[in-house]
């Protein structure tokens, strides 16, 4: 049976490039600029969907790492490129949500044609196991009582810890740190005495017993700790989000456009992907390009006030 | 533990395991060779090739390039004053005054022997005293870290061959370059001048080929040919052999380095940069002979080389016990490992001890491999000197450029060396010394990072000093210093 189709394929895949190549595009490999540093979770998110997108755009999709300035190196390569499609990019909040209300960056969510985004980056907020908190109310009671400290390597995670203690009353104080490695061992030294950051940083901790995981900040629970509660579960409506999504330059054609976004949602849709997402503790996620979009520029028109709120905002 | 050592040895004897540790150890050498080609790169580079791996060999490759790289920076720094690697930048210093005397075989085998001691005894440190320093580790807080930064700090006061104030001067120079970029607490930029470049803070690579290849470019220019001192190639083949009053020189600087490295290394944050910067700072403060530092002590070397390999090692022990990366290369290594579906951590021991043991093995073996690699590529190395200085610059100044260059991909990381080999340059005519300029920039970001943590921890309160019995041990180290710097220059001033 699968020797019948081979043979009955064969000579359709023969004759398919010709015919295809006049009406489909692309005809040349693309190269999609990741914002961070090679061997992080973004970095090896993207090549993983890139190797699927490759299957099916049937050109090779190649990544190559622009970091620096904060992740918006790389966007500000991307605005700057011809928009023909076959430069792309990737970023989350972080570069276009957050940076441009803390640098100068030479471009707006305008600047940009949005694609899908295929991941999305899960937050938990913990304690050392010897801290006396052991459920998220406990920890808000205290910060109720006196400021408490909490590390962090920025936004959107502070953002999220000052969103709980203006709903709640209580007064989180934000200690930033260079890596998320070294906010989760300072609150294991217990330096600091909360730590919210992602999944890769914090469940050795966690899983060795020395750190404990108060509440999920995500939409969703952690697939690892099924017990632990979404804050959102606990009735404090604050969710702490950041994604993976691919941009372009602005004036990309409608049909290229197209092309890419089917390429992408299906790529993101195999479950080979779904298995590397997994172990750097990402969640698929299928966000189309308009949904993409909305959300950026919604969460930059959020971010601007609560970032000057905190101080964190440039100065004008 | 024993039973596991040989479990790792038996892990390591396949054909596959012992060929991959080779090839870490030769690409590691090489990659410190190269200026701007750094292990994070490399590291990065190879990532999708040992996916085709099993995560045990991944893991011995990764590591093999990332223990390897201490070793070949030295190189170029002693024979062409370029440092290969961040962790080989103190060694200019001293180890390019030695080739000048003709010494180059000896800087380099007194680095290759410190290396391969300092390497081995930090993996037994690794394998023996793994769960107490993790504790170490833990109990290390943002004031610690400021007060150790501190006591770094005050040891400028006697890297001060041209004076107290000339130092403090270069000093402050290196804090202000240290402070360019993102404010770490506030999070927006500062000094940049609106260059987008410069948000990411000044880079040590075009910081260090600056200051050290290039500016030696332009003493080489002025110098006219026919006055000009040839770096003299040692004698015979065997001229890589330290002297006798050179190794018996070196022992204490190398126990002193391997101890010390060891411990910054454990520091997330920390590594091999720092580590070989205070131990050079410590070796000159405790040198009988400081006025010959900076003018080919072999003791500068002796010292920065055993502590950059002992603090790869270290870094070793909160990745394997904490699951956490104490630098960018470790980092990329959980990365791989994350990758493979292994997650690291003290869990790592218990479910995959193939890998754990594996990788400990395969340290012992790359280090005895990087030192028979070495010893003999310094009689080979050496050789370079003897080609004419007009091809020696030109080679300079190529190396410089393409390292610099090719760290960011940046053009403007090449401007920025080449104002800095004018400013390095400047400098050294002016009778100024550059250690305490690189030593400030080094150090300056970590100690005003967590001094403004703890600050932010405490309300702004200091007191909260007098809890922190480590940190109040460091500040009191930092006073005694800076009291004896002057009280013996008073001295000296003295007896003049």
């Amino acid at each position: 049976m699968q020797r019948r189709t081979l043979l009955a394929a064969a000579p359709a895949a023969l004759l398919t490039p010709r015919l295809a190549r006049a009406a489909t595009w692309p005809e040349r490999e693309i190269t999609v600029i990741v914002q961070y540093g090679p061997g992080g979770s973004t970095d090896v998110s993207t090549r993983a969907i890139a190797a699927e997108a490759e299957k099916i755009l049937g050109v090779p999709v190649q990544v190559v790492n622009r970091p620096g300035g904060q992740g918006t190196v790389g966007p500000q390569q991307v605005a700057a490129a011809r928009p023909d499609g076959y430069t792309l990019g990737t970023t989350g909040l972080a570069g276009l949500a957050i940076a441009p209300h803390m640098l100068d960056v030479p471009y707006t969510s305008d600047s940009f044609t949005f694609l899908p985004a295929f991941a999305r980056y899960l937050y938990g907020i913990a304690v050392r196991a010897e801290s006396p908190h052991k459920t998220i109310e406990e920890l808000i009671a205290a910060a109720r009582e006196k400021r408490t400290t909490f590390g962090a390597t920025g936004a959107p995670n502070n953002i999220g810890m000052f969103e709980l203690g203006r709903k709640v009353g209580a007064r989180f104080q934000f200690v930033p740190f260079g890596s998320g490695a070294e906010a989760v061992t300072a609150a294991l030294g217990g330096h600091v005495e909360a730590v919210i950051q992602n999944p890769p940083e914090m469940l050795p901790a966690l899983q060795s017993g020395r750190l404990r995981l108060l509440a999920s900040a995500s939409a969703g629970r952690w697939k690892e700790y099924p017990d632990v509660p979404t804050l959102r579960e606990r009735g404090h409506d604050v969710v702490v989000d950041s994604m993976i999504g691919f941009i372009a330059p602005k004036g990309v054609p409608e049909e290229r456009r197209a092309v890419l976004n089917r390429a992408f949602l299906e790529a993101a849709r195999k479950p080979a992907l779904a298995e590397i997402l997994g172990r750097f503790g990402m969640v698929p996620t299928l966000m189309p390009a308009d949904e993409f979009e909305r959300t950026v520029r919604a969460a930059h028109d959020r971010f601007g006030p609560e970032l000057r709120e905190a101080g964190l905002a440039r100065k004008r | 533990m024993m039973d596991g050592l040989l479990h790792g040895f038996a892990v390591l004897s396949t054909w596959q395991n012992l060929s991959l540790c080779l090839l870490g150890a030769v690409l590691g050498t090489v990659v410190g060779v190269l200026p701007g080609l750094g292990p994070a790169t490399t590291i990065a580079l190879l990532l999708p090739i040992t996916l085709k791996l099993d995560p045990t060999g991944a893991i011995i490759l990764l590591a093999g390039i990332y223990y390897g790289v201490a070793y070949g920076g030295t190189l170029t720094s002693v024979l062409m004053r370029i440092p290969g690697e961040a962790s080989s930048v103190v060694t200019c210093l001293d180890g390019y005054e030695m080739a000048r005397k003709g010494r180059a075989g000896a800087a380099l085998g007194i680095a290759a022997l410190g290396s391969f001691f300092a390497g081995t005894v930090g993996i037994l440190g690794v394998m023996l005293l793994s769960p107490p320093l993790a504790e170490l580790v833990i109990a290390f807080g943002p004031w610690e870290y400021a007060a150790l930064m501190l006591a770094g700090l005050s040891l400028i006061a006697f890297f001060a061959a041209s004076g107290l104030a000339k130092a403090a001067l270069m000093a402050l120079l290196g804090l202000l370059l240290g402070s360019v970029g993102i404010d770490p607490i506030a999070g927006t930029p500062r000094f940049t001048f609106g260059i987008p470049e410069l948000v990411d803070g000044i880079n040590i690579t075009p910081l260090a080929l600056g200051l050290f290849g290039l500016s030696e470019l332009l003493f080489l220019a002025l110098v006219p040919a026919a006055k000009s001192e040839i770096l003299r190639p040692p004698a015979s083949l065997l001229g890589f052999l330290p002297s006798r009053e050179e190794a018996r020189r070196s022992v204490a600087p190398v126990l002193r380095g391997t101890g010390l490295g060891f411990l910054v290394g454990l520091l997330p944050g920390g590594g091999a940069v720092l580590a070989s910067f205070l131990s050079y700072a410590v070796e000159k403060r405790l040198a009988r002979r400081p006025q010959e530092f900076g003018r080919g002590a072999v003791e500068g070397v002796a010292g920065p080389e055993a502590a950059n390999n002992a603090g790869t090692a270290g870094a070793f022990i909160p990745l394997l016990t904490l699951g956490i990366p104490a630098n960018a290369v470790t980092a990329l290594l959980l990365g791989a490992l994350l990758i493979h579906g292994v997650q690291p951590g003290p869990m790592i021991l218990e479910r995959q001890p193939e890998i754990y043991w594996g990788v400990i093995a395969s340290m012992y073996l790359g280090n005895v491999l990087l030192l028979v690699l070495n010893l003999p590529l310094v009689g080979l190395f050496v050789r370079a000197l003897e080609i004419p200085r007009r091809f020696m610059a030109a080679a300079i100044l190529s190396i410089c450029v393409i390292g610099v260059y090719s760290t960011n991909l940046a053009s403007f990381d090449v401007l920025l060396a080449v104002g800095f080999g004018l400013l390095g340059f400047v400098l050294r005519r002016g009778g100024f010394d550059l250690g305490p300029l690189v030593l400030a920039y080094v150090l300056g970001p970590t100690f005003e990072r967590s001094l403004r943590q703890g600050l932010l921890i405490s309300d702004g309160d200091l007191t909260e000093l007098l809890h922190r019995p480590i940190a109040l041990g460091f500040i009191a180290a930092a006073v005694l210093t800076l009291l004896a710097a002057v009280l013996l220059r008073n001295r000296a001033r003295v007896a003049d």
